[in-house]
C-alpha cells in the first residue's frame, strides 16, 4: 500500500519544517507519478476546503434553537402526562370490567343490581372470593375463543409480567385463577406495572 | 484557553440554571453538529433530526460534563456516536420498509444561501455517501476537521494502522470518483 497521504498532509497543511520540505519538492521534481498522485490529492483538498466552512443561513440557524426548546417544551409536557396514566388505566379497567361483566352474566345493569341487593355484603364477599373465573369463560367462550384469549397473554402479557413480578406471582394470577387474593401477593407499584404493561401492549 | 474559559463559565452557568447559558453554547456548536452529520448522512433533515438529538443529549449530561477532554472534543463524540447509530437505525427502518422512500424530501433553499458552494456540497456529498460507512467517518475526521490520527484513534478506540488503511481506500475511491466529474 502505497501511501504518502501523510506527505501530503503534512506539505499542504505547513507541518513539515525547512529541510523535509525542500526535500519533499525534490522527490516531486523527480516522480512523475509522485507529482500526479500528489495534484489528484490537491484538487481534492481544494474541493474539502471550499466545502468545508460554510455558514448556514441565518434563518435556519435561528430555527435550530427554536425547534430545541419546543422539543424540550414537548417532552416536559409528556413527563407529567404519565402521572395520569394509572388512573385513566383504572379507569379503562373499570369500564371494560363492567362490560364484561355485564357480557359474561348475560344480565342488563338493572339486573345485576336487583340481585346485589338481594345479597349481603359478606355473601358477596364470598361469592366474589371463591368464584372461578375460567368456569365463567369456559360457560361463554368456545375452545377456539379462550386458545385465542391464551396465545394473546402468552404472547403480550406473560413474558413482561414474569420479568416484572416473577413467575411466582404470575402463575398465581393466571393459572391458580385466583383473582381475588392478588393482593396480598403484588404491591401497589406491581399493579401500577401490570397496569402500564397491558396499556403498553394495547391489550387496554 | 480562552474558548476552554468560555465554555466553562456557560457550562457552570447553564448548571447554576441559566438557560440562556445553553442556548449560547448551542448557537456556538450548532454548525459543526450540523456540518459533520451532514456530512456523515448526506442528508439535511437527518443531518437536522441529528443536531436536535444531540443538543437533547447536551442539555441532559452537560451535569455530568468534567472538562477532561475540550467540550468540542466532548461535542464532536457525542455527534459522531449519534449519526452512526442514525445511519443504522435508517437502515433497518429502510429494510423493514417503514420509510416512506417515494416521498423523499428536497432540501430547502434556504439552508446554504451561497449557490455555487451548495453544488459543490452536492459533489462532495455523493461522493463521501458512495463509501463504506467506516471510511466515510474516517475520511471525514482527517480533512474535514483536521483531526490527527492519534485523535481520531482516542475517538474512535481503533489502532492507527487500521485507520490509515480505511483513509487510505477512502482518498482512492473519491479520487477517482471525482476525476469522473
Amino acid at each position: 500500500m502505497n501511501n504518502n497521504e501523510e506527505k501530503f498532509f503534512s506539505y499542504l497543511h505547513g507541518q513539515m519544517n525547512y529541510e523535509e520540505k525542500k526535500e519533499f519538492e525534490l522527490e516531486l521534481i523527480k516522480s512523475a507519478d509522485l507529482n500526479n498522485e500528489f495534484n489528484d490529492y490537491k484538487k481534492l483538498m481544494n474541493i474539502v476546503s471550499e466545502t468545508k466552512n460554510i455558514n448556514l443561513s441565518k434563518d435556519y440557524s435561528e430555527s435550530i434553537i427554536t425547534e430545541f426548546r419546543n422539543r424540550l417544551e414537548i417532552k416536559s409536557t409528556k413527563k407529567i402526562i404519565p402521572n395520569f396514566r394509572y388512573a385513566i388505566a383504572s379507569v379503562i379497567i373499570i369500564v371494560v370490567g363492567y362490560f364484561s361483566f355485564s357480557v359474561l352474566n348475560k344480565e342488563t345493569p338493572d339486573e345485576i343490581n336487583s340481585i346485589l341487593k338481594e345479597y349481603s355484603y359478606d355473601e358477596l364477599n364470598s361469592i366474589t372470593k371463591n368464584y372461578d373465573f375460567s368456569i365463567g369463560l369456559e360457560k361463554n367462550f368456545n375452545d377456539n375463543d379462550i386458545s385465542k384469549i391464551d396465545s394473546i397473554y402468552k404472547q403480550n402479557v406473560s413474558v413482561n409480567l414474569i420479568e416484572s413480578i416473577g413467575s411466582k406471582a404470575t402463575d398465581y394470577i393466571f393459572v391458580n385463577n385466583n383473582v381475588a387474593d392478588v393482593n396480598e401477593y403484588i404491591s401497589d407499584n406491581d399493579v401500577d406495572l401490570i397496569y402500564s404493561q397491558l396499556i403498553d401492549k394495547q391489550i387496554l | 484557553m480562552a474558548e476552554l474559559n468560555i465554555d466553562f463559565e456557560l457550562v457552570k452557568n447553564f448548571i447554576n440554571g441559566d438557560e440562556s447559558a445553553f442556548n449560547r453554547l448551542a448557537v456556538k456548536y450548532q454548525e459543526k453538529i450540523y456540518w459533520h452529520a451532514r456530512r456523515m448522512t448526506g442528508d439535511h433533515y437527518d443531518a437536522d433530526e441529528i443536531v436536535q438529538e444531540v443538543l437533547m443529549v447536551l442539555y441532559n449530561k452537560l451535569k455530568t460534563f468534567e472538562f477532561k477532554s475540550s467540550l468540542y472534543t466532548w461535542i464532536y463524540t457525542i455527534t459522531n456516536t449519534r449519526s452512526i447509530n442514525y445511519l443504522k437505525k435508517k437502515k433497518v427502518r429502510s429494510f423493514l420498509s417503514l420509510d416512506d422512500i417515494k416521498n423523499e424530501k428536497v432540501e430547502p433553499k434556504n439552508i446554504i444561501d451561497d449557490l455555487e458552494k451548495a453544488q459543490k456540497i452536492d459533489m462532495i456529498e455523493k461522493a463521501l455517501q458512495s463509501l463504506p460507512l467506516k471510511q466515510r467517518e474516517v475520511f471525514i475526521m482527517r480533512n474535514f476537521d483536521e483531526l490527527s490520527y492519534e485523535e481520531i484513534s482516542r475517538i474512535k478506540g481503533k489502532s492507527i494502522g487500521a485507520l490509515k488503511a480505511n483513509h487510505f481506500h477512502a482518498l482512492h475511491k473519491i479520487k477517482e470518483l471525482l476525476k469522473n466529474e
